[in-house]
This record gives structure tokens, C-alpha cells and sequence, in this order.
């Protein structure tokens, strides 16, 4: 009788275990499934390399600009198809294990309950507590006791960050200032980030702070971009503009009708770079206001770099119409 | 005192003409170039400069950096630029394209 109980109880869990439904997401189109003739094989890839490289060398900026952002598309195009099938398989494949774990549990439970024997509801009892301590490490191993949601936010997210990066740097800069290298630096980020690894180490960061100054330093170095030899020299004839205005005002700074005329020159270029000036500012904190202008090109979150040409514009712009430098 | 790191990845040129952008932006004065490695993140090359803040309408010496090649001698490169009215800012190991390199800044 005990042992026909036994393999009733089996029976009864093996058969509640296996009834994890099974889910599937909606059929592709075939033009984004994984096995899409779409796919930017070794090959093609190769061959469009060596043409961006000749462009580049040429140089062609203009061909070479239009094949990296092509490049990048694809490459774009087929992490991102893959990562939707990853996100679809982390998914299932976590609620099916959670899903018999739980029907597991519920048949050990009941088996504990109706068997009768000290010795088997002992037994029971041990194998049970074992399943949840095997269930918790598994948890806890591979997914850091995050939900499954959690995670593919968090993926989602970085991966919007990472790609907003690319594109902000493909519209913004020629092929010599964003080279299709530094963007395979970045494509793999943005693959990194669809990644559990990548979700885990992202959530880590958030808060832990030493992660979190690392990833800060990281930024920093990718915002402050060389500057070339034309900014320069730019940079040079404002400077040195400025340092005119200032040592020309300096020398009469006491008298405030000799200083006027530098003080206006300061006040319009300040009106042209739209800058609040304060009522009370004296005229040296107005040129303090000026020079600050120019400061910013040093701080990437004010001026990126990306924008670097175009703020240096419009300071030489601002300076010619306030007469500080010449025409 | 002002810390920037820049990319050691790039050419020496590339590095002067950053350096120098910075200084005419602040303005500054370079007063330490050095390379930062990290142990994190073995592949990024960044080097250090600190800039003492300048005052307003303070002229900003033209900044050279000149590396010492293999197998020059970087007394000789001291005593020309001295000669040249130069002064010494650092002479350090940093990173150019890449790899360790003596580099020498004068202004």
C-alpha cells in the first residue's frame, strides 16, 4: 500500500511539474526574423569596409560619412534583432523555470501533507526545503534576485542611452571626427548593454559609486574631444581680442567715461550671446561675464563638443558685431 | 587648479593643439602632464594635465610638447629650447597614439 502511495505522489508531481504552459511571442515578418537574407554578413561587411577605407583615405569624407552611417545601421539593424530574440528567450525560458519551480513546490507541499509516515513526510520535507535553497541560488547566481522585468528596463534603457550617443555623433560629425573604429567602440556598448551581464553590472553601478565615478570618468574622457589646429587658431584671435579689450580698459578703468566705450563694446557682445546682465554688475564683473563665455569651451556639458564649431562662431560673431574684433 | 584628462590615443600634435585649446579657453597655465593608467580599464589611455587658472588679459604663452625619439637625447632638446629662450613645463612619460612616450613641453 505504502509503495503504491509512493509512486502515486510521483506521478502526481512529475505530472503537475510538466504543465508549465507554453508562451510564445507573435510570428515575425520574415524581413526582421533571425535568419533574414537582411543579415550584414562577414563578407559584405569586408567588402564596405574597404570601400570606406579608400574614401577615407582619399580623402572623401562626404562617401566615406555616408557608408560609415550605412555600416552602422546594419550593424545596429542586426544587434537590435537580436536582441529581441534574446529578450523574448530570457523571458520564457525564466517564467518556464519559475513556473514548474512553483509547481514543484505545490506537489512537495502536497505530498508532504497527505503522506501518513513520519519517515516519508520527514524525507519530503528535507527534499523540499533543498528545491527552495536550490531555487534561491539559481536566483541569486544568475539574475542577482532581480525580476525579469527589471532587467530588460534596465537594458531597454541603456540601450536607448548608447544609441542616442551614435546618433547624435553620425549627425553631428564627418567620418574624420567620429571614424567607423570609434563607432564599432560604441556599437559594441550598445551590445553590451542588451546583455543580462551588461544589466546586472548597469544596476550594480547605479548604486555603487565607485562604479558610477568610473563610468563618470569614461564620459568625461569621450566628451573633452581634441581639438583641431583650426579651433585653434579661432580660439586664439578671441583670446587675444579679449585680452586687448581688457588691458585697454584696464588702463583707464578708473575713469568711467574713457572705460565706457571698451564697457559698451563688453555689454553688446554679451547682448549678442544672449546673456542676462545683471543691473548691478560692475565693469569688471562684466568682463569676468565675457570671459566666461569663452571658458565654457572647456566644459563638456555647456559646449560638447560636437557643438564646439558652432559656439566658436558664435562668439566671433558676437565679438565682430560688438566691435572687439575686427572686421 | 584645473584637472582635464585627454586621450592618449591620439597623435602628439593632437595633444598640443587640446592642451593649448584649453589654455586659451580658460585661460590657463599647464603646470603637470602626466599619464593616468587605470587599472579598470586597461585599454582607455588617458593623460592627466592640471592648469593653474591665469587672470584676465594675462597673455598664454604658445605651449610646445616635443617626444623624444629613440636614441636622441633629451639634454639636447633641453639645452636648444633653452637656448631659444623656452622654459621647461614637464618632461614626463605619457601616453602618444597609444604608447609610452618621453614628451617634453616648454613654452
Amino acid at each position: 500500500m505504502q509503495k503504491i502511495k509512493a509512486c502515486l505522489i510521483i506521478v502526481v508531481i512529475a505530472a503537475i511539474s510538466s504543465c508549465t504552459p507554453r508562451l510564445t511571442t507573435p510570428k515575425r515578418t520574415k524581413v526582421i526574423s533571425v535568419d533574414t537574407e537582411l543579415l550584414y554578413t562577414v563578407k559584405t561587411f569586408n567588402d564596405d569596409y574597404a570601400v570606406y577605407k579608400t574614401d577615407y583615405d582619399k580623402p572623401d569624407l562626404v562617401a566615406a560619412t555616408l557608408l560609415r552611417d550605412r555600416m552602422i545601421k546594419r550593424i545596429e539593424f542586426d544587434i537590435e534583432r537580436n536582441f529581441m530574440e534574446y529578450k523574448r528567450v530570457l523571458f520564457l525560458n525564466r517564467a518556464g523555470f519559475n513556473v514548474a519551480a512553483d509547481f514543484f513546490e505545490i506537489g512537495l507541499g502536497l505530498a508532504t501533507t497527505v503522506t501518513t509516515g513520519a519517515g516519508a513526510k520527514t524525507v519530503l520535507g528535507a527534499v523540499l526545503t533543498a528545491f527552495k535553497g536550490d531555487r534561491l541560488s539559481f536566483d541569486q547566481n544568475y539574475f542577482r534576485e532581480k525580476t525579469t522585468e527589471t532587467l530588460i528596463l534596465k537594458m531597454e534603457a541603456d540601450r536607448t542611452e548608447v544609441g542616442n550617443r551614435i546618433n547624435d555623433k553620425m549627425s553631428k560629425l564627418q567620418a574624420d571626427k567620429y571614424t567607423f573604429e570609434e563607432a564599432l567602440v560604441d556599437l559594441v556598448d550598445l551590445f553590451d548593454a542588451g546583455t543580462l551581464q551588461g544589466a546586472l553590472v548597469s544596476l550594480a553601478a547605479d548604486t555603487g559609486k565607485q562604479a558610477a565615478d568610473q563610468k563618470a570618468k569614461k564620459q568625461e574622457i569621450d566628451y573633452f574631444r581634441t581639438a583641431s589646429a583650426e579651433q585653434v587658431a579661432t580660439l586664439t584671435t578671441l583670446r587675444a581680442s579679449f585680452s586687448k579689450l581688457y588691458s585697454d580698459w584696464s588702463k583707464v578703468q578708473g575713469n568711467q567715461t574713457a572705460a565706457k566705450p571698451f564697457v559698451d563694446k563688453v555689454k553688446a557682445a554679451l547682448k549678442e550671446l544672449q546673456v542676462t546682465i545683471p543691473s548691478t554688475a560692475t565693469d569688471a564683473a562684466l568682463l569676468q561675464l565675457l570671459n566666461d563665455q569663452i571658458t565654457k569651451l572647456t566644459d563638456a556639458t555647456a559646449v560638447p563638443s560636437v557643438d564646439r564649431d558652432a559656439y566658436l562662431k558664435k562668439l566671433t560673431d558676437a565679438f565682430r558685431k560688438a566691435g572687439i574684433l575686427e572686421q | 587648479m584645473e584637472k582635464f584628462p585627454i586621450d592618449g590615443t591620439t597623435s602628439l600634435t593632437d595633444q598640443q593643439n587640446t592642451l593649448r585649446f584649453l589654455e586659451l579657453a580658460g585661460p590657463f597655465k599647464l603646470l603637470t602632464y602626466t599619464k593616468q593608467a587605470d587599472p579598470a580599464n586597461p585599454d582607455a589611455k588617458p593623460n592627466s594635465a592640471t592648469f593653474d587658472k591665469l587672470p584676465l588679459g594675462a597673455p598664454v604663452p604658445q605651449l610646445i610638447l616635443i617626444a623624444v625619439e629613440a636614441g636622441q637625447n633629451a639634454a639636447d632638446i633641453i639645452a636648444t629650447q633653452l637656448a631659444a629662450g623656452k622654459r621647461i613645463v614637464f618632461h614626463e612619460t605619457v601616453f602618444v597614439s597609444g604608447n609610452d612616450a618621453e614628451v617634453i613641453g616648454f613654452r
